[in-house]
């Protein structure tokens, strides 16, 4: 325990993420949001992020990979994934995950409820199958249901810390997010521009 | 007959998620897992079009690319780059190896079909 104070630590925003090489503790607070702690066990490389995606109508069904908040979702994981997570090291093939989050402020049992009671379920399932259709095992999981979490990943055995947080704050931390991801959403989901490398068929875009 | 794009990246979602979009729009889609598998894949069939990711396991999006234009039959199959990769010493690489453009995700369809059709091979 003495040895864990000397750790250096990170608390992660929605939005945010981190990969690192140092076993870091890194933890986050969660609502509707989901976190994916990422770990090779054998590069010694870890991270986790905090991604929601910006689902407009969960009420018609579950986000598709190919549907606006999926293609934000992928982009979320593959930061995680691709640009910081292989870059020190990691293999894919050694990944793991853990995820948690996804909390609903009202158990989900009608297609009808408003967006903010069920978003949750909505990332739960693109967590799952996006790990799934990856390939990533996913060992360990506390997903979806009414409270929100906190979270402490710890990169030095890779072990998960829960803490439940009551009903009444939950919903208070699903509103906050929701907030705080509206610009970070906002931003990242601007008109990306293509480059066209010389004039030709396709001249400047 | 329909045009051939290979799309080449690490990730199945993406790989999915982009050959979702590009069947929509009429194309036959050939995948690959990155850019090794993708030249394995290369062995003489019509390729109109090129989308790569850039950071890949085994051989990298830009290694790739250089290798690509070594095979006489594809060097002039144009090469896009579809990449969360934003560091402008790998777009000006991807560049001099002779890629033809840079999209950077989270794309939108509209957006990649656009580019695609003024990259594809006629």
């Amino acid at each position: 325990m003495e040895g864990l104070r000397r750790v250096r630590k990170r608390f992660l925003r929605p939005g945010e993420h981190c990969v690192t090489r140092e076993p870091m503790m890194l933890s986050t607070l969660l609502g509707s949001c989901v976190a994916v702690c990422l770990f090779d066990p054998v590069a010694h490389v870890s991270g986790m992020n905090h991604f929601l995606l910006p689902v407009r109508n969960p009420a018609a069904g579950p986000a598709t990979l190919d549907s606006n908040a999926g293609r934000y979702g992928l982009w979320a994981m593959e930061i995680l994934i691709d640009n910081k997570a292989l870059k020190l090291g990691a293999r894919r093939e050694r990944l793991r995950a853990k995820a948690f989050g996804g909390a609903n402020v009202l158990q989900v049992s009608s297609g009808a409820l408003p967006e903010r009671y069920s978003i949750g379920t909505a990332n739960v399932q693109f967590v799952r199958r996006f790990l799934e259709q990856d390939g990533i095992p996913l060992v360990a999981q506390d997903l979806g249901g009414l409270n929100g979490r906190q979270i402490y990943f710890y990169g030095g055995d890779y072990s998960v810390y829960l803490r439940r947080v009551p009903r009444s704050s939950t919903v208070a931390i699903i509103d906050e997010e929701r907030g705080y991801l509206r610009h970070a959403i906002a931003a990242k989901q601007r008109k990306p521009q293509v480059d066209f490398f010389e004039d030709g068929p396709g001249s400047k875009a | 007959m329909a045009k051939t794009i290979m799309v080449i990246d690490d990730s199945a979602s993406l790989r999915s998620v982009v050959g979702i979009a590009l069947k929509g729009a009429g194309y036959d889609v050939l995948e690959a897992s990155d850019g090794r598998d993708a030249l394995n894949k290369l062995t003489g069939q019509k390729v109109h079009l090129i989308v790569s990711d850039v950071n890949m396991p085994n051989m990298d999006g830009i290694t790739f690319v250089k290798e690509v234009k070594k095979l006489s039959s594809y060097k002039f199959t144009p090469i896009m780059m579809l990449t969360t990769e934003s560091q402008p010493e790998k777009k000006a690489a991807a560049r001099e190896a002779g890629a033809k453009a840079w999209l950077v995700k989270p794309f939108q369809p509209p957006m990649l079909l656009d580019a695609v059709s003024k990259l594809v091979l006629p």
